[in-house]
């Protein structure tokens, strides 16, 4: 009978333990914290303890609200702010290295993405709450400013100096420099996170809940909480990270005279860029590239050139229209799932 | 006294397994719990919490902000807000675990409780 009862408590324990295991362990224990930034709800979820989690969230937060400091276009303190507003600043050596490797991306993306639109984009004032179409001379004479030749940066004295009339924008690269800035506290704890800022996601170690880390792009029809599919991800082979960016022209817009204008300028004309794109998504290992890559890829749309740019960085995209037809570049293809097949098909994906 | 020899397994113990396993599958086979209620973070500060299962009838809040939330059986939301854009309204409702809903201009966040099925949200 002994031998029964012993059997009987060893065959519920290993099966309480599974049960155990199925239902916590897979959840996970985490961390939620929120938080705003860069006109933007910055959320964390950090899987560890909450008095561990609170920490690193305070340094996250931090991190985050230091990036905005050195590059908000709005924000009168911050170094980007002084160097529009005089032309010519000294500014810090994080911000040295942040407007250094904008500019590099910028180059490596033939001028279509670029940090020096900021005179186009203050005519169009997407930033404020009254944006409005500019005049054509005014746009004219804007796009004159932009030109990544307008930007001189003197690395040793920490100096920039810009062209007369030439202001920086570095709204297509922020969310990405603030994800990075999130990344390097991450890297000096062992935990899994996910950091989101505005549609910039930041997953950080092994995925917990499952095999892969599961990210739901938003519905560019619907309202914030619509998804329609979901994407699929774990960190690169030598990586610890993965990045993933949006951009859609549903994000800013306003009407006027019946015309409809989104915040996605061209620096080639100075317009909202006219495309049967609705958003893009793009994943990659590093946050400012991704970022700025997401825009790109709008602006220029889906063809070999963008095909090869994204091979630049090692970077994969979805590529969402008007028509609700998604185009995937092959490292995402096994990746994507549909979940809103009424509005949305795969296209074939042919360039 | 001498032992009977044993198999490894008798039946009282193939019994208690299978029970045991039945139990298991009804558990994996029960939907995921509804979003059990909401909470309501100012400046990172809880400070309104919404326990869906004691709503009985639909009621609104006005916060210390000047933000008014509606609250009914099963959903949370912006009802009004005195910020300039209006953006926190116009995401409706929330009925699901995990969905949120921001005021950035001040800074609050409405946030159902549970696990939405996805980490992250782009776009």
């Amino acid at each position: 009978m002994r031998q029964i009862t012993i059997r009987i408590t060893a065959v519920l324990t290993v099966l309480s333990l599974a049960l155990c295991g199925l239902f916590t362990g897979c959840a996970g224990r985490y961390y939620e914290g929120t938080s705003f930034a860069m006109g933007s709800v910055l959320t964390a979820r950090l899987y560890t303890s909450d008095e561990k989690g609170t920490e690193i969230f305070g340094e996250l937060s931090e991190a985050v609200a230091d990036t905005d400091k050195m590059i908000s276009a709005t924000d009168s303190a911050s170094e980007l702010f002084r160097l529009n507003d005089a032309g010519f600043a000294k500014l810090s050596r994080r911000a040295i290295g942040l407007l250094k490797d904008s500019l590099t991306v910028c180059h490596i993306l033939d001028g279509k993405t670029d940090v020096t639109i900021g005179a186009v984009s203050e005519l169009w004032g997407f930033s404020t709450d009254s944006p409005s179409k500019p005049s054509e001379e005014a746009l004219a004479g804007a796009l004159k400013t932009v030109g990544t030749d307008n930007v001189s940066v003197y690395e040793e004295e920490k100096l920039v100096q810009l062209q007369e009339g030439t202001k920086l924008d570095l709204g297509a690269f922020g969310k990405g420099a603030a994800a990075d800035s999130a990344y390097d506290i991450l890297r000096s704890y062992d935990l899994s996170a996910v950091v989101t800022l505005g549609g910039t996601v930041l997953l950080y170690g092994r995925p917990v809940s499952g095999r892969t880390w599961k990210v739901a792009v938003r519905d560019p029809f619907g309202t914030e909480n619509d998804t329609f599919g979901t994407l699929s991800l774990t960190p690169g082979e030598n990586d610890d990270a993965v990045f993933v960016s949006t951009s859609g022209s549903y994000e800013k817009q306003f009407t006027e005279n019946g015309m409809t204008y989104h915040h996605i300028l061209s620096p080639e004309t100075g317009m909202p860029v006219q495309t049967d794109l609705v958003s893009v998504t793009v994943v990659a290992n590093a946050g400012l590239n991704c970022d700025a890559l997401s825009t790109y890829c709008f602006i220029n749309g889906f063809n070999d050139e963008t095909l090869a740019k994204l091979a630049v960085f090692k970077a994969e995209a979805l590529f969402v229209y008007k028509d609700g037809a998604c185009r995937l570049t092959d490292g995402l293809k096994d990746s994507f799932r549909l979940t809103d097949t009424g509005h949305f098909r795969l296209a074939d994906h042919e360039a | 006294m001498k032992h009977k020899p044993r198999r490894f397994l008798r039946p009282a113990d193939l019994l208690v397994t299978a029970l045991l396993l039945l139990l298991a599958a009804a558990l994996l086979l029960i939907p995921k719990k509804e979003a059990s209620g909401a909470d309501v973070i100012v400046d990172g500060e809880t400070v309104l919490e919404i326990d869906f299962t004691t709503v009985r009838e639909a009621y609104t809040v006005e916060l210390e902000n000047g933000i008014v939330i509606s609250v009914s059986d099963r959903a949370v939301g912006f009802a009004s807000s005195p910020c300039p854009n209006g953006l926190c309204v116009r995401t409706g409702m929330l009925t699901d675990a995990g969905d949120t809903a921001a005021c950035v201009p001040l800074k609050t966040v409405i946030r159902v409780r549970g696990r939405s099925r996805a980490d992250a949200v782009t776009g």
